[in-house]
């Protein structure tokens, strides 16, 4: 059993040497100004949310001609009352992959057909909006339906922000997103917090574990230690606990400034705790496998890229989408994200088991690395 | 106990100084005893792959000895000390100290010995009081005995500076200054005199003296032959990892001494000068020549160092 005492002694040395080493100060120092930037972005006023009719260029060319222009002629004149709405041409929209790109902040009606026949429904839209929340279409909704029905009767909706709506899979959300070309606004709040509450994991979890570590390693500080009365056991674990406490303060202020309500979200806790696990066991091999600090510091970046690489060509190439799912940081990301919007039950959370084997699998490795060889 | 004073301490003189002797030079006189054997060292080897380090070394040394580890560069002393400390497991044979089996035992060995490696090993950051409160608190010991350590190897001044901030001598005295913390039985010390001044050389030096007094072991690796001379009770001599020879220093000045007398005299009016060999017979006859017929100026005894004997006792190693 590890003495208290012991590992109070070894955390509060921890401490010290991170209160006085800058370059480790500095880091926590821009996570919270970037937390504080997040926070001051949120409270500026807001530009209004927008919102484009979109029709297609060959307005001539429609059925039903005269009684479509009426339609377009309302629209128009209402749109000019409200100057957050803008009737655009089809043809004008830019084009990212053949998806069709808006500005930021930015909902879009597309009208996409107009059958001839009398049959079925005589109007087809699209609606695009940015972020996550079709909320936000209300408003132009509100507006846009009661013309539409009063002209058409009978509206297909045939697309509604088709890659965002659908239930989020998280490790594939990004790429979704940017692929889709149709969401301005591709950075939301929950986004943001969850980018920011991994950094501080890496930050605190992996990067200062190599960095301590390494630097007690070089200078033969951990040796001095491992040879006083206190075991491998209590040093390990005064490492984690230390890393781990150091993690959760930080995400605790990111999450209560960026999104209180999930404080009480025990996956999104649960998460956190086995993304900083993995980390600091990726840290702890990490400076167990290095001789001095340069090296670490080559071998992080390493594993870094690596794992950047993987992730990229796994979006191209299905046999590294099977490589990705061996790293924990491809549930960790999604887990924070969606635990951020709402609380998952445990039970139900599918990516948390094969995450928690992962972590595991680190935290033996780091276990055996570190009482074989780290410590000399 | 009696201190070796450095007054009266053997030193190497000039050999051409009036004042020079060949006296056997004072040193701390070994202590015949039956006290408990603190380290055990029985046929031990170490192998890097094909490279031995240490090749069935066997020493025993007593509780309370001021034990010396000699030997030129890559001589193994240093793989023995890591054996002894239990950060190398031996390839063969046994290792006991305190009475523990190594590396077995090696949780209970810890907290009675101390070490104090070749490289300081501090942390960095912290001022050299909270280096020691550090470990203090390890070895769960008062902390007002970090203020006598400190004061006992004159940091007190300096307690509250960084560690970085220190030199290379300061350092080491912290070094051994933590390590004395806790009255460890069993002391190791790589090179402890190693970038100290002259006094601070001193101050240690009385303090491997008090400790082993009180009981403490002593085991100390060193390539200052003066240190050996003036503080050691007993010393091992290792070359290419094995055991050259294991005994007191005055029992190896005894045993290896070249008597040689340096004679200057002026022939035909230039001065010329012979060292003359007094266990040879022919030397001998050519000294009382020179003394018989040439204008003998000056007649000198040549002191054969602790340093001759290590060189003498490793080059036959060698060769």
């Amino acid at each position: 059993m590890p003495r208290l005492n012991m590992l109070m002694t070894l955390m509060q040395r921890e401490a010290m040497r991170l209160i006085k080493n800058p370059s480790a100060l500095m880091l926590l120092g821009l996570m919270v100004t970037f937390s504080i930037l997040l926070v001051l972005s949120r409270s500026e006023k807001k530009p209004p949310i927008g919102c484009w009719i979109v029709y297609p260029d060959a307005f001539d060319s429609f059925p039903q001609g005269e009684f479509k222009s009426d339609f377009l002629k309302t629209l128009s004149q209402q749109a000019k009352q409200n100057r957050s709405i803008r009737m655009v041409p089809m043809g004008q929209v830019p084009k990212l992959r053949e998806q069709r790109v808006y500005p930021p902040l930015t909902c879009a009606i597309e009208l996409l057909e107009l059958p001839g026949s009398s049959e079925g429904a005589k109007l087809s839209i699209a609606y695009r909006h940015p972020g996550t929340k079709s909320e936000v279409l209300e408003p132009f909704l509100r507006w846009f339906w009661p013309i539409a029905v009063d002209h058409f009767g009978q509206i297909a909706v045939q697309e509604k922000a088709p890659a965002i709506s659908r239930p989020l899979s998280a490790a594939t959300l990004v790429m979704e997103k940017l692929q889709s070309g149709s969401v301005g606004d591709l950075m939301n709040e929950d986004l943001a917090a969850a980018i920011q509450l991994l950094i501080i994991q890496f930050v605190a979890c992996c990067q200062l574990m190599v960095s301590f570590t390494s630097q007690d390693r070089e200078r033969g500080t951990l040796t001095a230690l491992a040879l006083s009365p206190i075991t491998m056991t209590e040093l390990m674990q005064a490492k984690l606990l230390f890393h781990l406490g150091l993690a959760g303060v930080g995400s605790a202020c990111v999450i209560a400034v960026l999104k209180p309500v999930a404080l009480a979200n025990a996956s999104l806790w649960v998460t956190l705790l086995l993304t900083g696990m993995g980390l600091c066991s990726v840290g702890l091999v990490i400076a167990s496998l290095s001789k001095s600090q340069s090296s670490a510091s080559l071998l992080a970046l390493c594993y870094m890229l690596i794992g950047a690489v993987v992730f990229y060509l796994a979006t191209r190439f299905s046999a590294f989408a099977t490589l990705k799912s061996f790293s924990f940081e491809h549930y960790s990301f999604g887990m924070i994200y969606v635990s951020l919007q709402r609380s998952i039950p445990l039970a139900s959370a599918v990516d948390l088991r094969p995450m928690l084997a992962l972590v595991a699998v680190w935290l033996t490795a780091a276990n055996i690395l570190f009482r074989t060889r780290g410590w000399k | 106990m009696r201190f070796p004073s450095p007054t009266r301490n053997h030193r190497r003189e000039n050999p051409l100084s009036a004042t020079s002797s060949i006296s056997n030079p004072v040193v701390p006189v070994p202590r015949t005893d039956e006290r408990a054997e603190s380290i055990v060292i029985d046929r031990l080897t170490v192998k890097y792959g094909s490279f031995t380090a240490v090749e069935s070394l066997s020493l025993n040394v007593r509780a309370g000895e001021l034990f010396g580890f000699l030997g030129p560069n890559g001589a193994g002393k240093s793989t023995t000390i890591r054996v002894l400390i239990g950060t190398q497991k031996p390839t063969s044979g046994r290792v006991e100290v305190a009475g523990f089996s190594l590396p077995k035992d090696f949780a209970r060995v810890k907290p009675l010995f101390g070490y104090v490696p070749d490289a300081e090993n501090h942390v960095e950051e912290f001022t050299g009081r909270e280096n020691l409160v550090l470990f203090a608190k390890l070895y769960g010991i008062p902390l007002s005995e970090v203020d006598k350590a400190l004061g006992r190897l004159e940091l007190s001044e300096a307690a509250d500076l960084p560690v970085r901030t220190y030199s290379r001598g300061m350092r080491k005295k912290l070094l051994i200054a933590r390590e004395i913390l806790h009255r460890p039985s069993i002391l190791y010390l790589d090179e402890p005199t190693a970038n100290l001044d002259r006094h601070s050389t001193d101050v240690v030096r009385k303090l491997l003296r008090e400790l082993a007094a009180n009981g403490t072991t002593v085991f100390l690796t060193t390539h200052d032959m003066e240190e050996v001379e003036q503080i050691c009770d007993r010393v091992a001599i290792l070359c290419r990892g094995k055991l050259v020879e294991c005994d007191t220093p005055v029992n190896f000045m005894t045993r290896h001494a070249e008597r040689n007398v340096l004679v200057q005299f002026e022939r035909e009016g230039v001065m010329q000068r012979e060292s003359l060999d007094l266990d040879d017979d022919e030397s001998r006859e050519r000294l009382a020549t020179i003394i018989r017929t040439e204008a003998c100026v000056r007649l000198h005894s040549q002191e054969f160092q602790f340093e001759d004997v290590f060189l003498k006792l490793t080059g036959q190693a060698y060769s």
